[in-house]
């Protein structure tokens, strides 16, 4: 068995914190590990971590990749899986089973399950209780886990449930989100469970149903694999629920209850932090009820007799919106959107394969000034630039510095080195735990496309 | 005629923007220039910035000297501890020993007074009286423009003892701060706004510390004979944290029969919140207050104070916000007043650093 998370997402409905460069599934909300995190050692507890692969686009693969290393150090790069493009989930699906058949080489009867990655699990024993349980009987059926509503909830889709088989109930037919109405409705006749995006397949069914139901899926399936990729950007952006679920006749339900919810917005966020009793120890509620607080760089949130409201800090917006209005963080972002706003696409912090960087002051004309962290054993590029020099202090960690070609020095904290423009130079952490510098740089020119890469450990050629 | 600018406040009730490190009467609240800035620019150019004395923290010294580039730094009064006002009130007519027979203008350094001119005319009144009744202390009343629970009132006699721009009464009583229940029966009164602007002869400050804190007045008198020697800073050092810790209206407005108080007028506000701030610098009929750059949805009577990142707001009522580098507040307008013992609570649970 093998379990494929889809972790290609770029959803603006957590706006400020999620970003295009850096979207939900990376982000800290309710733990001290990322909703990728969380759904990765979930899965664990079912199957060994190495059999677990990721689905991630080119923008986000260093992000799953770090992520991943840090509560799984072992990690093999070739369970991330690349998308040549951005689709939905069916081509991401199948760009899976297409990998996992020819690089993996998986037997065609291999069960395999695809969730995403930046849903919450109340009951993860529970949940893995259901995957074993799933695995073991889907047999050659579309299985999918249902969640037993435990409220009549608008935001999500539903399934609704025909006879019972067993271990599976077989699935009537898909219904989009409901209005109010219509979800009492389904939660008050007990024939419905929430639809939560899981499914379980093995290869020759799934492309049996695949032949039958979308025909140009099968066909691009069927050519040789650097042609697939090479095609791949011209699928349809389609998820999988329309091309195959709603349409498939062996779709099987497992329904299980294991406080599931696809954080869809604050609102759902504060619930979850309520429901759990999650007290924020580092913030300060005084005369306030019902109050999220999330600050990303750690400023310290107090509120005064508030009742209702989320509050959340990135590093270069404030968000303050009233429980209970979520819908309309969609119009904050097109807005921004529209006016071209770069606290939309863009976090002041950036994630590189080799640590992150932090822009603390810029000032185009003269001056910028980053906070660098680079990842133990972890290298940046043999590089130059043409217009601007740099200087770097240590301020943590032990750094290794080539300068103007010269032989390797090192730095500790407290130390600091001087790069002139056009010096080829090159930084790297030989040390064990994270390495921090403050980089000054000078010059005419600052921005991030004046380098010139020499050697790089992670094959880029243009960026930073 | 001298002026005494109390400089020594810690200022936490404007927290986050306010900090014990950086307080109110150093920021740049209402303009360009910041709160002591203002306090000493409005006596300029109608008195001599010789005259005018600055009472702050040892810790402050530095930038009340940054700040204020012409004072003579001979005029910076350092005190060695944060005490209450009346020690501070005492340690510098102390040290303005010879200069007995001036009057002396003690007020705030972080208030907000929009027309000097009748500013002012109030001091002239009060100025006039004084030298024709040397024993008097006068304070500046505020005619309300609002129920404001977090002022001190007073209520005066009727009869005007001084013709002039605004006149002069005689004060009957002193009121803390009202609840909210009391300020309109404040207001039906006719009772005044207490500034904190008070005019008396210096001679008159000391005896009135001999008869009402006669402790604090030894130490004045001990600092006074170290005057000239070498031993002063010592003796100020050793004295001055000694002095009792009760407020220069408790201790002494309120038992003094020689108060008068001026019935004025010029646009005045002690900035003492976010909630007043606002009041303050609201203009016209404006719905929200913003500083910094905003992006709202549907949000109605609200307040942001932002400083570098971009604040959105959705469907948010009444509720002021306060963005700094280290922390964020987000309160009830209507509790503005307690943010002081928001702040008090975050030192206890040692969320921030006190002073």
């Amino acid at each position: 068995m093998h379990s494929v998370i889809l972790c290609g997402g770029s959803g603006t409905r957590l706006w400020p914190l999620s970003r295009k460069n850096f979207p939900k599934q990376f982000l800290k909300l309710y733990s001290d590990k990322s909703l990728l995190q969380e759904t990765f050692l979930r899965m664990c507890r079912v199957m060994k971590a190495g059999d677990v692969y990721f689905v991630t686009n080119q923008e986000n693969y260093f992000n799953v990749f770090n992520q991943i290393r840090e509560v799984y150090p072992e990690m093999d790069r070739r369970q991330i899986i690349i998308e040549p493009a951005s689709l939905n989930t069916a081509p991401a699906i199948l760009l899976a089973v297409k990998y996992l058949s020819t690089c993996i080489k998986i037997g065609e009867q291999d069960p395999l399950i695809f969730l995403p990655a930046d849903h919450y699990i109340g009951k993860p024993e529970k949940f893995a209780e259901t995957v074993r349980s799933a695995l073991e009987n889907v047999g050659d059926n579309i299985g999918t886990l249902g969640i037993t509503p435990t409220a009549p909830v608008t935001g999500f889709g539903y399934i609704e449930k025909g006879v019972s088989k067993g271990a599976y109930t077989v699935a009537d037919s898909f219904k989009e989100k409901p209005d109010r109405e219509t979800a009492e409705r389904y939660f008050a006749s007990g024939k419905y469970v929430w639809n939560g995006g899981i499914y379980l397949f093995n290869a020759e069914t799934f492309l049996g149903e695949l032949k039958k139901y979308a025909p140009k899926l099968f066909a691009h399936y069927r050519k040789p694999y650097e042609e697939f990729l090479e095609d791949f950007d011209q699928l349809d952006p389609e998820p999988i629920d329309t091309v195959i679920s709603e349409k498939s006749e062996r779709v099987v339900i497992f329904e299980s209850d294991f406080d599931w919810s696809d954080i869809g917005s604050f609102d759902v966020l504060l619930e979850i932090v309520k429901k759990n009793n999650l007290i924020d120890t580092k913030h300060l509620f005084m005369d306030s009820n019902n109050v999220f607080a999330h600050s990303e760089s750690g400023k310290m949130i107090a509120t005064l007799g508030i009742d209702d409201a989320i509050i959340v800090e990135s590093n270069d917006v404030v968000f303050v919106q009233k429980r209970g209005r979520s819908e309309d963080v969609k119009k904050i972002v097109n807005y921004l959107k529209e006016n071209k706003c770069k606290e939309v696409d863009h976090n002041i912090i950036v994630y590189r394969p080799w640590g992150k960087y932090e822009v603390l002051i810029d000032n185009p004309e003269s001056h910028k000034v980053k906070k660098i962290t680079v990842f133990p054993g972890a290298s940046l590029s043999l590089q130059s630039h043409e217009r601007r020099s740099e200087h770097w202090v240590v301020v943590r960690g032990t750094a290794k510095v080539v300068n103007n070609g010269g032989s390797p020095m090192i730095l500790h904290e407290n130390e600091s080195t001087y790069i002139p423009a056009k010096a080829l130079h090159r930084l790297s952490n030989p040390g064990k735990e994270n390495l921090e510098i403050i980089e000054v740089q000078t010059g005419s020119y600052l921005e991030e496309d004046d380098i010139t890469r020499y050697e790089d450990d992670y094959g880029r050629q243009d960026g930073v | 005629m001298k002026f005494l600018i109390m400089a020594g406040g810690k200022g936490t009730r404007l927290w986050p923007v306010s900090r014990a490190d950086n307080p109110k009467q150093f920021q740049k609240l209402v303009s360009d220039k910041t709160m002591l800035q203002e306090t000493a620019d409005r006596l300029l150019p109608e008195f001599s910035i010789k005259d005018i004395f600055v009472a702050t923290n040892n810790i402050y010294a530095e930038e009340v000297k940054k700040e204020l580039p012409d004072l003579p730094v001979e005029n910076i009064i350092a005190e060695p501890s944060f005490r209450e006002r009346a020690s501070a009130i005492a340690l510098s007519c102390a040290l303005l020993a010879g200069e007995e027979d001036e009057t002396v203008v003690i007020l705030p350094s972080d208030h907000l007074i929009k027309d000097k001119e009748a500013f002012w005319s109030a001091l002239g009144e009060a100025e006039t009286f004084i030298s024709k009744n040397i024993d008097a202390l006068v304070t500046i009343g505020i005619k309300p423009t609002s129920p404001q629970t977090g002022y001190g009132y007073l209520s005066h006699n009727e009869e005007k003892l001084a013709e002039g721009k605004f006149g002069l009464y005689e004060v009957d009583s002193f009121f803390e701060k009202p609840g909210s229940g009391a300020v309109q029966k404040y207001l039906d009164s006719g009772f005044l706004w207490n500034s904190g602007i008070y005019v008396c002869c210096i001679s008159s400050i000391m005896k009135r510390f001999e008869k009402f804190i006669p402790d604090t007045y030894e130490r004045i008198k001990k600092i006074q004979s170290a005057i000239g020697t070498s031993e002063l800073a010592g003796v100020i050092e050793c004295e001055y944290p000694l002095m009792d810790m009760i407020s220069f209206e408790y201790g002494i407005l309120e038992n003094d029969d020689k108060v008068f108080v001026i019935a004025a007028d010029f646009g005045w506000s002690d900035v003492g919140s976010w909630s007043v701030l606002k009041d303050s610098l609201m203009v016209g009929d404006g719905k929200n207050l913003i500083k910094g750059e905003h992006l709202d949805i549907g949000s109605e009577n609200i307040m942001v104070y932002g400083s570098k990142k971009l604040i959105a707001t959705v469907g948010l009522k009444d509720l002021i916000i306060v963005d700094t580098d280290d922390a964020i507040l987000v309160c009830n307008k209507n509790d503005t007043q307690l943010v002081k013992d928001l702040v008090h609570k975050m030192e206890e649970e040692g969320k921030i650093k006190p002073l």
